[in-house]
């Protein structure tokens, strides 16, 4: 599937749990193993992806959906790329 | 850093296979998020020649965030394209990292830029006197069959071609996390444990259309959805090292090919 296709959400650690059961599904992460986390060292943040003519998975509704021009947008700045 | 965890390393079960007929039919799609093929651990070998194809979503320059094509390594190692890693070179639209992350090799342009069509880069060691360090031996970078090297920044001593142990596509590896993806298609992966000469490398760009590359004997060889019949997750090695790939957090195949 095309990424112009897809619709990005960026969670918090505490609703990285709430994957199970839709990875490789709905959420198309392969597990909570191979997320993108954010830069902070705590582990913050993290993003799952999911098909935009999909119904919003229900642990993300009310969460801010990114497009994949907007997200990679989102990925270039400081909390998301470090500098070297 | 811009990543992503990966825990599932190890050697894959693939064999080589000997095509009746070179055809290629399929590439894949990375979204330059998270996207990745995992090959993960390798038994190590000297890389001395790399060849792969790619197509960015956008148009690629030195003043742009780097994305790597390939990690090659625990530390950094791999090719990236598109912007500058470290302050050890300038301009980079492409970098070749080697060893620990401590030496560079790439080619520099503050004007040059690389389209969103396909293209081929190929790297080779080369043991006497390289274009990114002439006098020096170094890593030749070729762009669509043109050897390109111009630059060399090292933070050690003594370059040498390095020893390969780990292959992760579409992104970089660092300790074991992924990051700095690549958003594009990617085809025709391969790496060699022997150098690959200027007539090699032509052969293989062949014109800009990929090709059989069986006699260049390569360690690894990622069609990157042909031999699976662009289906399921696994990227079947066609090299000697039988490492298979697995399409990571949703890389899609796709019918455009170089």
């Amino acid at each position: 599937m095309s990424a112009g296709n897809l619709t990005y959400v960026i969670i918090d650690a505490d609703d990285v749990s709430s994957i199970t059961g839709w990875a490789g599904q709905t959420i198309l992460e392969t597990s909570e193993e191979t997320l993108r986390w954010n830069v902070d060292p705590a582990f913050t943040k993290a993003l799952v992806k999911f098909p935009a003519a999909d119904p919003t998975p229900s642990f993300l509704e009310g969460k801010t959906q990114f497009t994949h021009e907007e997200i990679l947008i989102e990925l270039a700045t400081s909390e998301w790329t470090p500098d070297e | 850093m811009p990543h992503f965890g990966y825990t599932s390393l190890g050697f894959g079960s693939g064999t080589s296979a000997a095509a009746a007929a070179f055809t290629n039919e399929a590439s894949v799609d990375f979204d330059g998020v998270d996207d990745i093929c995992e090959v993960g651990s390798v038994t190590g070998f000297t890389l001395n020649g790399l060849s792969l194809w790619f197509k960015p979503d956008s148009t690629l320059s030195s003043s742009g965030s780097p994305d790597y094509l390939i990690g090659l390594g625990d530390y950094d190692e791999g090719l990236f394209v598109g912007g500058n890693i470290s302050s050890r070179l300038t301009d980079e639209l492409i970098g070749f990292v080697g060893a620990g992350g401590n030496y560079l090799w790439g080619y520099e342009s503050s004007s040059a830029t690389i389209s969103t069509d396909w293209h081929h880069i190929a790297i080779t060691w080369n043991a006497s006197s390289s274009s990114t360090s002439p006098g020096n031996p170094g890593y030749d970078v070729y762009l669509d069959g043109t050897n390109v090297g111009n630059g060399y920044g090292q933070w050690g001593s003594s370059p040498s071609a390095f020893t390969c142990d780990f292959v992760r596509i579409a992104a970089r590896n660092r300790s074991g996390v992924a990051g700095y993806a690549f958003a594009g298609l990617i085809d025709e992966v391969a790496v060699f444990s022997s150098a690959l000469s200027s007539s090699d490398i032509t052969a293989i760009y062949n014109s800009g259309t990929a090709t059989d590359i069986t006699s260049y004997s390569p360690v690894g060889w990622w069609r990157m959805g042909d031999i699976v019949g662009s289906t399921g997750t696994s990227i079947t090695d066609e090299g000697s090292g039988g490492n298979d790939g697995t399409l990571t957090n949703g890389p899609t195949f796709s019918t455009d090919v170089p």
